[in-house]
């Protein structure tokens, strides 16, 4: 089990370097704290979520100055310069000569970010069993899973699962999640659930929405009680046409109401991030903002050449990056609403170490994530990744996702959900991030604190067949030992519909379940030991 | 169970639109009518015989240099030779190719258009809006010249086609400097696939589609990189370029460059029975005899790929989701893509898995006692289907190619169809520059693949498709004409309706549907309506009106908007 072995080690701190983080011993400390949060703290707050698409090449991103001849060795010809009038940029003389960093010359905007204590720096980000299919990739990390059976198989969006069940979207007017920059629909927010939480706002005209979509459409297609594919296509189209329509008036009414305090430059990402100010400003209580940026896979012609290798493509990206976030920073910071959002930055995977021979990089797995804003706890996570099993044209092309990865994404996303937007424990095991919650990272300045959570690390495997449920099904999972426990089916407003008392054998156990009798929907399954401590849960659709 | 076997019987007019509609964009209320009177057998030999092309590659209006409407890719036998001072830049003659190729999709009435876009996404490689939109056509038509014969033959040209090895760098790939891009995605994406989540079996584990490892990550994508390289081709010498030979279209294609090809031992991984090719020493070999070696090596490679079942399998799963249905359950999986697969891997002959899956009962959702709960209607139109379909439908005047070129090109395809339409329906109709080798989530994206073309971003386009291309600028679509030509007794509105759904929903609207289309705009939302025997007195008498030629601006406003609703409803957002 890889990701066990991660877990222990970055809380051991085995890692050379990783002591040197003193942010990470604090999260060890928490410990009872309530579940409930005053609304007034979180309701104004939100995420910004970029996806630098392709895959980001951390290593030419953020480089480890002072692995700085390792690093030029394996990347002789696209290497960031450490001396010269393009040299890569020191990001903070007064680090420890292992956190010693040179930006890429065109992260001169995160540096300020930097200098500003609003930037935190996670190093070594992954998951287990990383795939580098741009495609499985993202469609693994859309759905918060990874690349072991367990996981892989997540049938929503880790985005849906954390705004179904932490906000009810019957009582907010705005679309919980918004996304931007990328027309076609994110695997983020996919949810089987029939509502739609998020809205797709790219290519339009925000604010012109609700009149776009207020002169067009028939009245829904009425074809109730009758069941085939073909009438579930004119449901799904319905229940499209009404979370846009009731969603318009309200985006349209928010962004003409909104401004924006500085000059954006001119770039897609910037334009993105504008209209996400401009809304935040006018108003919008949207939970979770997904933002896109194309273009970093960059198999040639990263650079422009050896000579120039502060030039080319992947470069222009990072220019566009670092200053179109700075922009967005600077114009909350003028708007007043700074305290209210968290920017991060994700990608599907990192690239190899070494340089191919077309100027570029291949796909490879580990990565950084920036995690910005005036509430973040500034500083490095983690420590940077260690070059030295690598050499140019040598056998090892790959980090050692075993001993090299010091961070799961879904435990960025859980400590970000948990500590800035007020994410319960219930929420976050509903969200499926309970398991990367274990040793909560601290990201956040001043985090809303919750109930930690108890959960046993036996990994219980619990498996639903068949899901979605008619009448019956069978529940299977493991157990550690012999016990007397216990299984709840809740429904997504958190009520108990059904419990069960059951004696658990030592391994495999199949407890068969006759569900005939609740309603149709989507429920979460809950199995707790002797001590009352969930041992697993896990969704699953009655029919 | 599901069932390969033929369909029995006339299609009639329900099947006959459900067939015309998935394998063509070409759908009329006459070919409707000719296709219900077909077996099985009549409609897919109907579909197999070759379409007359009007014209064989877009043909520049006059504009710039030009004197008479010249070619700027081929020299051309009916529009003389290559001319390329037309004053259009890269993007615009890029936008213009699409546009012949769209037009020539919409007069297609065989099969080929639809192979061929399904070939597309198959083996994804996108337009640049600045690329060479001469080697793209080349791309283009090699897809074609295969879209119903060989795949086998057709992964080997592709593999040394140009804007291919431009766009996953497979001409930078160089013994000792290898570049990966191409190896991975020819085995992930293009031929073996890699596995997916498909559904979860009764013993509640999870089946994939395919195994979810077809391949080592870490002994074939590298030993695949090393069998390609040294392929190389010319951007800025397409003249230059050797041709591929008649029997596979005679197009310009990429050249062996041996002192670039590693020819050195390869072994691939078990998973493909340790492959090997052995060492081959080049020294005082013929240029001729190196070629044939690393030619040699790639066919090889490709054999042992397609040697593999799940090749047939991936292939086929891709085939079902793009002209059958998204839900692969284990029913299908067994009863359909296995014995469709074994029939594709005995020669690898697109036409024979095509036919065989379009004839059977399974497709006309006749394998079961219930006929109408799957497949009919089971897909979401994408939106390249949803205009090529209405303009046919509507038997929209298109503007002449010749002699209205520039309204042709420019104003109706590039500016209304491609920038208004397509770009923002999230379906730029090849690609642009971030479109990935996978193609559109639609035709990847598990498990909603269609589903991905409808969403709040598309809805708007996709439901102003009228506004935006049909009804805005004067083409001389006239729709009173329309109905007239469609509706034999137009002066009944329960016919126009009757007719029309008939013609624009894949199975017959209820009665108070249908009811719901005459009231609201043939009757002003229902306050024209008269009682009794008089309902429908208003329409009557302005019809009649209407054929004496008076009321016509009244007449055609209601028309359109009855067009228009038809078009925007959810119905006619399936096929």
């Amino acid at each position: 089990m890889k990701r066990r072995k991660f877990i222990q080690l970055s809380s051991s701190g085995s890692l050379a370097g990783f002591m040197l983080n003193g942010h990470m011993v604090n999260a060890f400390t928490r410990t009872k704290l309530l579940d409930n949060v005053s609304e007034d703290i979180i309701r104004d707050r939100c995420i910004v979520m970029i996806q630098l698409s392709g895959g980001n090449d951390g290593l030419n991103s953020i480089i480890p100055k002072n692995q700085y001849d390792k690093y030029a060795s394996i990347r002789p010809t696209i290497r960031i310069k450490d001396t010269g009038s393009n040299k890569g940029i020191e990001l903070d003389s007064s680090l420890s000569v292992q956190e010693q960093t040179l930006l890429h010359p065109n992260l001169l905007a995160l540096k300020e970010l930097w200098d500003e204590g609003k930037l935190n720096i996670v190093h070594g980000v992954g998951y287990p069993q990383l795939n580098k299919s741009h495609f499985s990739g993202r469609a693994l990390m859309s759905r918060g899973g990874d690349g072991t059976d367990a996981n892989s198989n997540k049938p929503d969006g880790w985005m849906a699962r954390y705004l179904n069940s932490a906000f009810d979207y019957t009582t907010y007017d705005d679309p919980l999640g918004i996304q931007l920059g990328n027309k076609k629909p994110a695997d983020e927010f996919h949810s089987d659930a029939e509502h739609k939480v998020d809205i797709n706002l790219s290519g339009q005209d925000t604010a012109g929405f609700y009149s776009q979509l207020s002169n067009i459409g028939n009245p829904l297609a009425d074809y109730n009680g009758q069941s085939s594919e073909y009438i579930d296509n004119i449901n799904f189209i319905n229940g499209m046409e009404v979370t846009a329509t009731n969603y318009a008036s309200r985006i349209s009414s928010v962004f003409n109401a909104g401004t924006n305090n500085v000059t954006y430059p001119q770039y897609d990402l910037a334009d993105q991030l504008k209209t996400v100010a401009k809304m935040l400003s006018g108003g919008s209580k949207t939970k979770l903002f997904l933002l896109r940026i194309d273009g970093f896979d960059n198999h040639a012609n990263q650079v422009d050449s050896q000579t120039n290798s502060h030039l080319g493509k992947h470069a222009d990206l990072l220019l566009e990056l670092s200053e179109s976030i700075k922009a967005f920073q600077d114009d909350l910071e003028s708007l007043g609403i700074d305290q209210n959002v968290v920017t991060t930055t994700f990608t599907e995977f990192g690239r190899k170490p070494i340089e191919n021979a077309n100027k570029g990089t291949d796909h490879g797995n580990l990565g950084p994530m920036f995690v910005i804003g005036t509430g973040v706890e500034p500083g490095f996570t983690g420590a940077h990744l260690s070059l030295d099993s690598f050499t140019l044209g040598g056998n090892v092309k790959h980090f050692d996702l075993d001993t090299q990865m010091q961070h799961d994404y879904r435990q960025v996303y859980a400590a970000i959900i948990g500590d800035f937007l007020g994410a319960s424990s219930l929420n976050i095991i509903e969200t499926e991030f309970d398991a990367y919650d274990q040793n909560r990272l601290n990201l956040i300045t001043s985090p809303i604190l919750n109930n930690p959570y108890e959960k046993s690390t036996h990994s219980a495997l619990l498996i639903v067949a068949p899901n979605p449920v008619v009448n019956d099904t069978m529940i299977q999972f493991s157990s550690p030992m012999w016990m007397r426990g216990q299984l709840q089916i809740h429904d997504l407003q958190g009520r108990i519909v059904q419990e069960l008392i059951a004696d658990f054998s030592s391994g495999k156990n199949q407890i068969p379940l006759h569900l005939s009798h609740i309603s149709k929907g989507l429920y979460v399954l809950t199995v707790l030991d002797d001590k009352n401590k969930t041992l697993a849960s896990t969704k699953f659709r009655k029919q | 169970m599901a069932s390969l076997d033929p369909f029995e019987g006339a299609l009639g007019t329900r099947l006959a639109k459900h067939l015309l509609r998935r394998a063509t964009f070409n759908i009329s209320q006459q070919r409707i009518d000719q296709y219900a009177a077909y077996n099985v057998e009549q409609a897919i030999s109907q579909l197999l015989a070759p379409s007359v092309k009007n014209l064989n590659q877009p043909i520049h209006y006059v504009n710039g240099g030009l004197t008479q409407p010249t070619p700027w890719i081929n020299d051309d036998p009916d529009y003389g030779a290559v001319n390329e001072n037309n004053s259009s830049g890269a993007q615009r003659l890029n936008n213009f190719l699409d546009g012949w190729w769209m037009d020539e999709a919409r007069r297609d009435t065989s099969l080929r258009s639809k192979m061929t876009y399904f070939l597309f996404t198959n083996l994804t490689a996108p337009q640049k809006d600045n690329g060479k939109s001469s080697y793209y056509y080349d791309y283009l038509m090699l897809l074609e010249h295969f879209c119903l014969s060989d795949w086998k033959e057709l992964i080997f040209q592709v593999s040394i086609n140009p804007r291919m090895l431009e766009f996953l760098n497979n001409d930078l790939n160089t013994k000792g400097l290898v570049n990966e891009n191409y190896a991975r995605e020819l085995l992930e994406l293009y031929t073996i696939g890699v596995g997916k989540p498909l559904y979860i079996d009764d013993n509640g584990n999870i089946a994939f589609d395919g195994d979810p490892l077809n391949y080592s990550e870490t002994i074939d994508i590298p030993e695949v990189a090393r069998i390609l390289t040294g392929w190389r081709f010319d951007k800025s010498n397409r003249p230059g370029m050797p041709l591929n030979g008649t029997e596979n279209g005679n197009l310009p294609t990429g050249y062996a460059l041996p002192d670039e090809h590693d020819f050195d031992a390869k072994q691939l991984s078990e998973y493909f029975d340790n492959y090997q090719i052995d060492a081959w020493d080049p020294t005082g070999r013929s240029e001729s005899d190196k070629k044939a070696q690393m030619e040699s090596e790639l066919r090889g490679l490709i054999d042992k790929i397609l040697e593999q079942v799940e090749t047939s399998k991936y292939i086929c799963r891709k085939l079902y989701r793009f002209f059958v249905s998204r839900n692969i359950s284990e029913e299908i999986e067994d009863d359909i893509i296995v014995p469709l697969a074994a029939r594709f891997r005995t020669n690898y002959n697109l036409t024979e898995v095509i036919t065989e899956l379009l004839k059977s009962k399974h497709f006309y959702d006749a394998d079961d006692t219930d006929s109408s709960d799957e497949i009919i209607g089971g897909l979401i139109k994408s939106p390249l289907e949803l205009l090529l379909q209405t303009i046919t439908l509507l038997n929209f005047p298109v503007p002449d190619p010749i002699t209205k070129g520039e309204l042709h090109y420019r104003v109706f395809y590039e500016n209304k169809i491609i920038k208004k339409f397509l770009d923002i329906s999230a379906q730029p109709i090849f690609g642009d520059v971030n479109t990935p080798p996978a193609g559109f989530p639609a035709h990847y994206s598990s498990p909603n693949f269609d589903k991905s073309w409808f969403n709040s971003s598309t809805i708007i386009p996709r439901y102003n498709i009228c506004k935006i291309v049909f009804f805005k600028g004067n083409f001389g679509f006239n729709p009173g004409d329309y109905i007239k030509e469609v509706v034999p007794n137009p002066s009944d509105p329960e016919e126009i309706v009757n007719v029309l759904t008939n013609m624009f929903f894949p199975e017959t609207p209820s009665l108070e549907r249908k009811q719901y289309f005459i009231d609201t705009f043939l009757f002003d939302g229902g306050s024209l309506l008269q009682q009794g025997d008089e309902k429908y007195y208003y329409w009557n008498s302005l019809w009649s009106d209407y054929l004496g030629g008076k009321k016509e601006n009244t007449v055609h406003s209601i028309l359109e908007s009855l067009i228009e609703a038809l078009i925007w409803s959810q119905e006619y957002q399936t096929t």
